[in-house]
């Protein structure tokens, strides 16, 4: 099997550098590493060169992008075909990798390829800038095992602080470490192999946290794609969306932590008249998004209600 | 009869209509057509030109693009660019990068800048050869995605940082938007399309604080030029069509990321046409001719009201589509009640009709089989049957020559027993010589040779 790590984080965030660091922590493994971007500081070639390690570089445009997802899969299959113990994706900051999962979940393409986790790299001064006026950057953060505040150096303590928090508000169960110069230590790994393994597991927030609670009513007509394009509309402003569907006679489980959008089809019985609940925590636009949403698929939404 | 490129102006003029118009989006994808690469298609105007006519030739469209490429402007001012062999080029460095000066008006492209003059030569041919029939489509850089070109990294935290620079910047980057359009209407193009894919990177709200008045102004302005507008954006765009569709576009075209049927109910309000939105990976290059029929159909079955609507690829074609899934698109747009037919056929046929193929190790005369879609209808394979029509003539009764055609149900049976995946094809003694390009009167003579020599010295 081949490990493959993602590496996310928003434009100027320090991902590059970060990389650089992160190789020679695996140094010793044979490695393929595909860059989706041209940054101002190329990969630094001699030190690549002294570790044997190849680089693909995919450009214009972000791999999980309709438009470049074929070169990101040709690419990754030719990097496969050398067999090399591990591959690292360094993504776009403009990237939306939401999809990671379901790309490398194509068996036929990519069976060989055990995923390790995705690490996201954050700027700790610039972050809360571009948390709104950039979409991705949620996204970023929502499917990540491992999050790390980087640049903390630049930064005060009440800073750090407000960063840490307004991830937490979205994200309450991320793992979340703070660093600078892009160093990363050993035992974060460790963390973020325990945390890949545990996710199935439910992560569920306890009621400290001010919860903001939606019950959402879906009538049969709605088809599976709308379904999920009803869903994609406001999971972002969410951390978690779940139920059992019966929509034209076929049985969904919905099941979304994060950005991620998850229907899949169930053998079981749907008892609860086609809701779903939909939790944020306090502060998120969820309300707002989720009303535009049922607003678009208004003959195919029952009814929303606030929870309390 | 009316022209094709007419069915399209009537969709953007937000008439009903008897049927849907389609726009193959083949940017650098016209390369693979000719032999050339994205870079020799982007960089050489003979080559260019080539490989467009190829398009229109092949794919039938009621319109189609002169040139893909986000990259001509900011080249003009100043980036520079990495280019390669199966895409589009991409911008390395940013000239605003480190200063907050706002660009002088003096330094929008003229003419005579950059690529300009080999695209503006490109665009008067393409209208004097296929002008009549055809509607062409100028694309330019959308402000948002050009001035984060022009800005880099930096344009999101100055969303938030220094609203003012940003409004300024996008001012300029409209004033090069316009002027481009200038060029582009004057050497002909009917419909300018605003290609923006940083769009759907933003919210609503920053969609309305910043976005708003520059793509307003472009949309009037193209308007006050007597040509259409079309607001290109890929990514999940979802939330902003109700803001695009108030900056008051002729049309709107969207990718796979979108519910085209929702997306058509908020932009039918607006009486706005929407064009897309065919998979481009999942479906147009990893798909079969068969997945890519069905899907087209399916598509054009859930929208209830066909007026205001385009078919098209999501965005730019990937260069490496296999040219015979964009001909069975082009054939299912253009005869979708035949093609539906046969989609229901070719799982229904497997079964139940028996077909006997010729013994091709024992054949007497040389036979030349063309499998075709329908060679009335579809282009590509009236081109096919023409070749194989012509080789006929100059052969005469040395070889046999016949049609199959994927309407008849016993045809879509032999097809499947042959194993024929890709029409329009030549099969000659039963061997897969010609699949969807158009091979040339030397190269279809000289493979009938070489099967009469095969046969004799048996």
């Amino acid at each position: 099997m081949t490990g493959l790590y993602l590496i996310t984080g928003f434009l100027g965030a320090g991902k590059t550098t970060f990389l650089k660091k992160f190789i020679r922590q695996m140094a010793g493994q044979r490695m393929r590493i595909l860059v989706n971007e041209f940054g101002r500081e190329g990969i630094d070639g001699k030190l690549l060169s002294e570790l044997g390690v190849l680089v693909d570089e995919i450009n214009n445009g972000s791999i999980f992008c309709s438009c470049r997802l074929d070169k990101f899969e040709a690419v990754l299959q030719d990097a496969l075909m050398d067999a090399p113990e591990l591959i690292i994706v360094e993504a776009s900051g403009l990237s939306d990798p939401t999809n990671i999962r379901k790309i490398l979940a194509q068996q036929d393409k990519f069976g060989g390829i055990e995923f390790l986790g995705s690490i996201c790299i954050v700027d700790a001064v610039n972050l809360k800038k571009v948390f709104d006026t950039a979409r991705v950057c949620k996204k970023q953060i929502s499917i990540s095992d491992l999050l790390i505040i980087n640049k903390t150096d630049l930064a005060d303590e009440m800073q750090i602080a407000e960063t840490e928090q307004l991830i937490r508000q979205f994200y309450p169960h991320i793992v979340m470490h703070r660093t600078s110069f892009g160093d990363m230590k050993p035992q974060w790994l460790e963390e973020l192999r325990d945390a890949v393994k545990e996710e199935d597991m439910p992560r569920f927030q306890t009621k400290d946290l001010g919860l903001q609670k939606a019950l959402v009513t879906i009538k049969d007509n709605m088809t599976g794609y709308e379904l999920t394009k009803f869903l994609e509309m406001f999971v972002e402003d969410t951390y978690r969306i779940k139920g059992f569907v019966k929509l034209g006679g076929e049985h969904y489980l919905v099941d979304c932590v994060g950005s991620m959008v998850d229907v899949k089809p169930y053998d079981g019985l749907v008892e609860n008249g086609n809701k779903i609940v939909v939790l944020a925590g306090p502060g998120m636009p969820m309300q707002k998004s989720l009303e535009k949403a049922a607003q678009w698929y208004r003959d195919k939404i029952e009814r929303v209600e606030r929870g309390d | 009869m009316s022209k094709p490129k007419d069915l399209l102006f009537a969709t953007l003029r937000h008439e009903a209509t008897n049927a849907v118009p389609w726009v193959p989006f083949a940017g650098v994808h016209a390369g693979k057509l000719v032999g050339y690469d994205a870079t020799e298609v982007l960089t050489d105007g003979e080559k260019l030109y080539k490989a467009l006519m190829e398009v229109n030739k092949l794919y039938k469209p009621n319109g189609q693009p002169v040139v893909f490429d986000l990259q001509i402007e900011a080249e003009i001012l100043g980036c520079e660019l990495v280019w390669t062999k199966d895409g589009p080029p991409s911008v390395k460095t940013h000239p605003l990068e480190d200063t907050t000066d706002i660009p002088c008006k003096c330094t929008v492209p003229t003419k005579e800048d950059g690529r300009l003059p080999m695209v503006l030569d490109v665009m008067r041919r393409m209208k004097v050869a296929v002008g009549d029939t055809t509607a062409l489509y100028g694309l330019i850089c959308g402000p948002f995605t050009l001035a984060s070109h022009l800005r880099g990294n930096d344009i999101f935290m100055d969303m938030f940082d220094d609203e003012d620079y940003v409004h300024n910047l996008l001012d300029y980057c409209t004033e090069v938007g316009k002027k481009i359009c200038e060029y582009y209407i004057e050497a002909g193009m009917d419909i300018i399309a605003v290609v923006d894919p940083l769009v759907s990177q933003v919210s609503s709200d920053h969609f309305e604080e910043f976005l708003s008045k520059p793509f307003t102004e472009l949309f009037d302005h193209i308007r006050n030029l007597k040509a259409f507008s079309s607001f290109f954006v890929c990514g999940n765009a979802t939330r902003n069509i109700e803001v695009m569709c108030k900056t008051n576009p002729d049309s709107i075209s969207v990718d796979e990321n979108v519910d085209l049927v929702k997306a058509k109910e908020i932009t039918d309000r607006y009486n706005i046409a929407i064009g897309g939105n065919i998979p481009l990976t999942s479906v147009m290059l990893h798909g079969t001719q068969q997945d890519n029929m069905k899907y087209v159909i399916d598509l054009m079955d859930k929208i209830e009201n066909k007026k205001n609507l385009i078919i098209a690829p999501g965005c730019d074609m990937p260069f490496d589509i296999p040219v015979e899934n964009t001909i069975g698109i082009a054939q299912a747009v253009l005869q979708p009640d035949d093609v539906r037919e046969m989609i229901k056929n070719y799982v229904a046929v497997q079964e139940d009709i028996q077909v006997d193929l010729p013994d091709y190790d024992h054949l007497e005369k040389t036979l030349v089989e063309v499998f075709t879609l329908d060679s009335l209808t579809c282009a590509a394979c009236t081109y096919m049957m023409g070749a194989a029509n012509v080789a006929k003539e100059h052969f005469g009764d040395a070889i046999d020559m016949v049609e199959y055609k994927f309407t008849k149900k016993e045809n879509i049976a032999r097809c499947v027993k042959m194993g024929v995946t890709n029409l329009p094809c030549i099969y000659i003694n039963g061997k897969l010589k010609f699949s969807s390009i158009i091979p040339s009167k030397d190269e279809l003579q000289t493979a009938i040779e070489t099967a009469i020599a095969e046969i004799n010295s048996k």
